[in-house]
């Protein structure tokens, strides 16, 4: 998936809630791509243009199982939290 | 921590990072125009669209560079382009970088050569091995006045060494100076007699040749020496085996000790010290100083209860008593003890140097910073993070610091050299000093926190800048931003306080500088020359003396042990007749062997009953005249004429008082003193000739030198000189101390000035449209004036009460530097104060009357 289809998906997967500013993802995608986590390739996009698109690695698909775990912790832990007993 | 894939990646990124930065470009780019189609299809208009999806986008160079940090090595980098930039707007303002670094340079340059002093002397280990375990005696009472070193009798120390259980090895040393012919001229040398056991206390041994062999220390008179690696470098080098001259003995070398190694005093030569030179000295004569080793696992208080109890033949009562106050003190105690204060106090002038350096220059740096509000208001607005302008701000503090560094280690490591070869104050182990890695790390740690403490300050302003405001600011606001002159303003208190600090110390040191050259010296220097001979002179004493008096233009010689502006060369325990000792100190005088000119050579004033004469020949009773201060302490109350008077093995009649003479002990109470005629005793130390002039004494000198060469033409001729020349001597340790800190805290009076002149100008100069108003509605010149000089002058007497309250506490570190005055001397503090208003009120009347001739019309106009 390249950049911009990136950032449509979390817009509209998340149904618009989760509204970063757009372009803070391309940090984060070259700090990804250091880190060996994303391999990037360019390629000719839906409508013919030149886009790059981002592929997870098997360190990356690992470092995401890693967050996610993570992540649900937390959730689990503030869900337990704010639900009364 | 980075994996090595990580590492290559980065690598790979940074080695192309012109194509990923371009391909960053087009892939952004693509997004916006994505985002810019899908905006147009919902219904947007064009420009609109464009707008929103730039907006939801973000700052594009923000992210592109965080997206290039992410590459690099960001940390370096920027602080790479930072140093860039810093050093670009430095150039731009040469004037205020040079002074800067120079003042820094000043600040960074004193602290290291005193660190590299201080290192040198205190804090390297002694070069002996284990040691801690080294102890020398001293006595604790406080009669011998700064010299603080025990000297037992010899009976006391073959006790000591017999009985103790406590000490490993013990050894004694006697004597001050040797003579070394160096081209054919006898020279004066640092050079001591020891004992058997020296070497072995000490555990360091000759490199070259060896040690005094059993026999050599049996001998009565063994010719044998060893010295220091550089005086046997400077006699040709491999001297071991080979003759040298000592005046118009000779002596074979045996021995040459590792380089470095100059215990005690900086010693060149050592003679041993032999059973018969022991034997010769009776239980009267305390001159031998005792170093010992500990042996491993005994502390210092048990070896020196032990010494307390051994008691020895021939020991009367009186020293029973005295030896409990024996103490033992740690080598290093002994050796840098004394220094140990007085650098400290030191250090610590030159830090409130550097502090008020530090200041003078974050001050500068903050009137630079105030000037650029705009500047770093565009920087902040175009994407830069407050981080990073404030890393570049510290860089220019840090180039300032590190050029500042630099500048003053170059200086220090002159000033070291120069000083160490000059020795003013006469530092022990000043050979040791060099400008090497500890000095270089504290430089480098003092420039850091000099670049931190310079950058504090703009640094506290970026924090709190307003972008909007600082950009819609035209020109300076009306009344100065408070948030400004109140960081300026605690600057300027902040040196003030620190320049009086550093003025107080100074004036205390002045203040006992001139109570020391001004205390009754009880001799007459002026008109006197004076000249030390060896020993051996004494034996034709009054066929020179009579040649001496021959000459024209001599009113009269004498000769005498000790010089009179010296301590005593002999001192030693003396009983009087029916003295009630029980409770009493033990008697302690310093000994003199005179001939009867002596007293009216040196000018000593007679009290009572005559002085010596020449009829008190070998045969006739014996004499003495002691000093007034012996008579006080010992026979109070009672006329001291016709008393006797113990000392070695005789007793002797006092027949006159003379007045004190302060060399004996300069610094304290002056130790009482005994004269004895010359030829009722044995001549026991060198000849010091002293010869009172009728015509200026310099004019005499080379008749003089002529008349004792006529006299002996090989002996050794030491400090043949005015009198009062030889004096300036014994002053140059406390005046070399009050010109160091009387110019640095002269240059922190000027910096101070400087900083509180430049804080006061900014402010007058940011009112400048406010005084026009104030002056178009009609306000007087004079109270105007008034009121800024009031103003200005506020901040100079909160900095002065500050700065008092801490020279109260600071002073007293100076204590040991300082000679009859009291570290909260009002006199000086009242003068401090008093030189620094003054200085205050030009710097805050300068600006303000500048201020006030401002043509107000012109004021307001001024935008």
């Amino acid at each position: 998936m390249h950049g911009y289809g990136i950032a449509q998906h979390i817009q509209q997967t998340s149904e618009d809630v989760l509204q970063v500013e757009e372009g803070s993802l391309y940090p984060a995608l070259q700090r990804m791509l250091i880190k060996g986590w994303v391999t990037a390739e360019w390629g000719q996009s839906e409508n013919n243009r030149r886009a790059r698109y981002y592929q997870l690695t098997p360190a990356g698909k690992k470092q995401l199982a890693v967050e996610i775990s993570q992540f649900e912790r937390v959730m689990r832990a503030v869900t337990q939290v704010i639900q009364p007993a | 921590m980075e994996s090595v894939g990580e590492l290559w990646r980065r690598l790979l990124f940074r080695l192309q990072e012109g194509r990923m930065d371009r391909e960053l470009q087009q892939e952004m780019q693509f997004h916006l125009e994505m985002k810019e189609r899908q905006n147009q299809d919902a219904g947007m208009a064009a420009q609109d669209a464009r707008h929103t999806a730039r907006r939801q986008f973000g700052n594009i160079l923000a992210l592109s560079e965080k997206s290039r940090e992410a590459w690099g090595w960001p940390a370096f980098e920027s602080a790479v382009k930072d140093l860039k930039l810093a050093l670009r707007a430095l150039r731009r303002n040469p004037g205020f970088s040079a002074l800067a670094v120079l003042t820094l340079a000043l600040g960074i340059g004193a602290n290291t050569a005193v660190y590299s002093v201080v290192q040198a002397v205190l804090l390297r280990p002694l070069p002996f091995p284990d040691p801690e375990r080294l102890v020398m005696a001293w006595d604790q009472r406080p009669l011998f006045g700064d010299d603080r070193v025990y000297h037992a009798s010899s009976p006391q120390f073959f006790a000591w060494q017999t009985e103790t259980k406590s000490l490993e090895s013990i050894a004694a040393m006697t004597g001050g100076y040797g003579v070394v012919n160096i081209a054919d001229e006898p020279t004066e040398i640092s050079g001591v007699s020891v004992s058997a056991d020296f070497f072995r206390t000490m555990g360091v041994q000759p490199t070259e040749g060896r040690a005094f062999s059993d026999q050599e220390l049996q001998g009565a008179d063994p010719r044998v020496v060893i010295l220091s690696h550089r005086m046997a470098q400077r006699l040709g080098g491999n001297m071991v085996g080979k003759t040298i001259r000592g005046g118009r003995a000779s002596y074979l070398v045996v021995g040459v000790m590792p380089r470095g190694f100059t215990f005690p005093n900086e010693c060149e030569i050592w003679y041993p010290l032999t059973a018969a030179q022991f034997a010769a000295s009776g239980s009267g004569n305390y001159n031998y100083r005792i170093v010992a080793r500990l042996k491993r696992g005994t502390g210092i208080p048990q070896a020196q209860s032990e010494l307390r109890t051994i008691r020895w033949p021939g020991q009367s009562d009186r020293l029973v008593e005295a030896v409990k106050s024996v103490s033992l003190v740690s080598l290093r105690q002994q050796i840098v003890g004394r220094s140990e204060k007085a650098l400290g106090a030191l250090l610590g002038v030159v830090a409130c140097l550097l502090l008020i350096a530090c200041v003078n220059v974050a001050n500068l740096t903050l009137s630079r910073a105030a000037g650029r509000q705009r500047e770093i208001a565009l920087r902040l607005s175009l994407g830069a993070s407050r981080g990073r302008v404030l890393r570049y701000l510290l860089a220019e503090s840090a180039v300032l610091a590190f050029a500042g560094g630099a500048l003053g280690l170059a200086a220090a490591y002159w000033g070291v050299h120069a000083f160490a070869a000059s020795n003013p104050v006469g530092l022990p182990r000043i050979g040791e000093i060099a400008v090497d890695t500890g000095t270089l790390v504290f430089t480098l740690v003092a420039a850091v926190s000099t670049a931190l403490l310079v950058g504090l300050a703009p640094a506290l302003r970026v924090s709190g800048l307003e972008v909007s405001a600082a950009l819609k600011q035209s020109g300076p606001n009306v009344a100065g931003d408070p948030r400004s002159n109140r960081i300026r303003s605690s600057l300027a208190v902040a040196q003030i306080a620190l320049a009086v600090v550093m003025l107080a110390s100074s004036g205390l040191l002045l203040r006992s500088f001139v109570e020391r050259i001004s205390v009754p010296l009880g001799f007459q220097p002026t008109g006197l020359i004076g000249c030390e001979l060896p020993w051996s002179a004494h034996r034709r004493i009054d066929e020179l003396l009579e040649r001496l008096r021959a000459v024209p233009g001599v009113q009269t010689a004498g000769a005498v042990t000790s010089f009179p502006q010296d301590e005593a060369a002999t001192r030693g325990g003396i009983e009087l007749e029916q003295q009630p000792h029980a409770d009493k100190e033990a008697p302690v005088a310093g000994q003199m062997v005179v001939t009867p000119d002596y007293f009216r050579a040196a000018g000593l004033t007679l009290r009572r009953g005559r002085f010596t004469a020449s009829t008190d020949g070998p045969d006739a009773p014996k004499v003495a005249v002691v000093s007034e201060s012996l008579a006080r302490q010992y026979l109070p109350g009672e006329d001291p004429i016709g008393k006797r008077i113990h000392r070695g093995e005789s007793w002797m009649t006092i027949v006159g008082v003379v007045g004190d003479v302060k060399g004996f002990s300069v610094d304290g109470a002056p130790l009482p003193a005994v004269y004895i005629p010359y030829r009722q005793v044995s001549w026991d130390n060198g000849v010091i000739v002293l010869v009172r002039t009728a015509v200026p004494p310099t004019s005499l000198l080379a008749t003089v030198r002529k008349e004792l060469r006529a006299w002996n033409k090989t002996m050794l001729i030491s400090r043949l000189a005015p009198v009062e020349e030889l004096m300036a001597e014994s002053v140059a340790g406390p005046r070399f101390y009050m010109l160091l800190v009387g110019v640095f805290a002269a240059i922190a009076m000027l910096i101070a000035a400087v900083g509180v002149y430049g804080t006061l100008n900014y402010m007058v100069t940011q009112r400048t449209h406010e005084i026009g108003v104030r002056m178009a509605l009609g306000a007087a010149r004079g109270d105007l004036l008034g009121m800024i000089v009031g103003q200005g002058f506020a901040v100079v007497l909160v900095g002065m009460v500050l700065g008092l309250a801490s020279a109260w506490g600071f002073t007293r570190v100076l204590q040991t530097l300082l000679f009859r005055v009291k570290p909260s001397d009002a006199t000086t503090f009242v003068a401090t104060s008093l030189l620094l208003s003054c200085v205050g009120l030009i710097a805050c009347y300068v600006p303000a009357r500048r201020a006030t001739r401002i043509d107000p019309l012109q004021a307001l106009r001024e935008e």
